[in-house]
């Protein structure tokens, strides 16, 4: 299954905007989500803004990146424009909705 | 000896009223909202609770042959349908598309409705009825299936419940939901122990009904039906209590 548009977008935008190359982004990126409980495959823009407003700036400091705050800025502000795209249905919707919650 | 079998009724009786409402739950909710997951399992639970147990309990204990028999293929047939329909729902819920989890789904499936027909038709068909309760391949077949999908069940939703709770405090994720991972986890764990008994039989050809094996079903069963019921009918003590100890988002969190 190919990664989500927002993931892609989010790993586009840290390797343009930091000294980090392709891997260093995409690795960092897969770090944060991990950290919050996404996987890359599904992670939709909404999620990803979470993880770049609370993980992410953290992340990026520890590996001396500089503008940290203006980076995460930007990726923010891109991925308003991000679509979520075809998505299968989660299995957290699937759980939720089985708990007529 | 006594206590052992109350013991074991008791979990049986829990299993199929549990099982049953929520089975019955479920499939007025796929009704309304055309869901496929909802349809899935609330059909393998119901066909499970309702149909195959008391079958199988039926089969024990009568003396006539013809209702025997009958009661025999009829549970053979709904086991491999109701835990066709478990592999169905993990590998759409938590495997969707192509991939492993289709083809272990689709294995799981052909060896489940191949092996519950040949234990109809063995069923009605053997010569020697009291040795319907012995050793088969048909039997064993079911019976590891039931064991590998009950396994994969459990595996995947604690592993959904793990994400899910790194998620709560982000404001990414619902407690309820997370802790309903859990509690299908455990739900699985719980129902494979409870044909492990037989299974172990199957294979080995020990007694299904020794008092370990008792003991085994009977506690299993009953905490199945405990963890089913916690899942799909959670008293509201029960939801104030999963809320209220899960961590609160932070503020300014969540999409």
């Amino acid at each position: 299954m190919p990664d989500s548009a927002a993931f892609e977008f989010a790993c586009g935008q840290l390797e343009t905007r930091s000294s980090l190359d392709r891997l260093a982004a995409r690795g960092t990126i897969r770090i944060a989500l991990k950290q919050a409980g996404l996987e890359a495959r599904s992670v939709t823009p909404e999620q990803m803004a979470v993880v770049i407003q609370k993980i992410l700036p953290s992340e990026l400091s520890n590996r001396g990146v500089d503008s940290v705050e203006e980076i995460c800025q930007t990726i923010l502000t891109g991925l308003r424009g991000v679509s979520a795209g075809p998505v299968s249905e989660t299995p957290d919707a699937v759980f939720k909705r089985l708990g007529g919650s | 000896m006594v206590a052992l079998e109350l013991l074991v009724l008791a979990s049986a009786v829990a299993f199929v009223a549990v099982g049953a409402v929520v089975g019955v739950k479920l499939l007025l909710l796929a009704r309304r909202t055309r869901g496929f997951a909802e349809l899935v399992v609330g059909f393998s639970l119901l066909v499970l609770a309702a149909v195959s147990w008391p079958l199988t309990l039926v089969a024990s204990a009568s003396p006539d042959e013809l209702v025997l028999r009958v009661a025999r293929a009829g549970a053979n047939v709904t086991m491999a349908l109701g835990w066709s329909g478990v592999f169905l729902f993990t590998w759409r819920v938590f495997r969707p598309g192509p991939g492993w989890g289709r083809t272990l789904a689709g294995l799981g499936i052909a060896a489940e409705l191949g092996a519950g027909l040949a234990g109809a038709v063995r069923a009605l068909a053997l010569d020697d009825a009291a040795a319907l309760g012995g050793r088969s391949p048909s039997g064993l077949v079911l019976l590891v299936g039931a064991q590998l999908v009950y396994a994969w069940t459990a595996l995947e939703s604690f592993r959904y419940r793990a994400l899910l709770r790194r998620r709560i405090p982000l404001g990414l994720a619902d407690p309820l939901v997370a802790d309903r991972f859990g509690l299908w986890g455990w739900t699985g764990l719980f129902a494979g122990g409870s044909v492990a008994p037989a299974t172990w039989a199957m294979l080995t050809g020990g007694d299904p009904a020794s008092q370990l094996s008792q003991l085994v079903v009977g506690l299993c069963g009953l905490a199945c039906s405990g963890v089913l019921y916690l899942a799909f009918l959670p008293p509201a003590a029960y939801v104030r209590f999963v809320r209220e100890s899960a961590p609160a988002p932070a503020a300014g969190n969540g999409p």
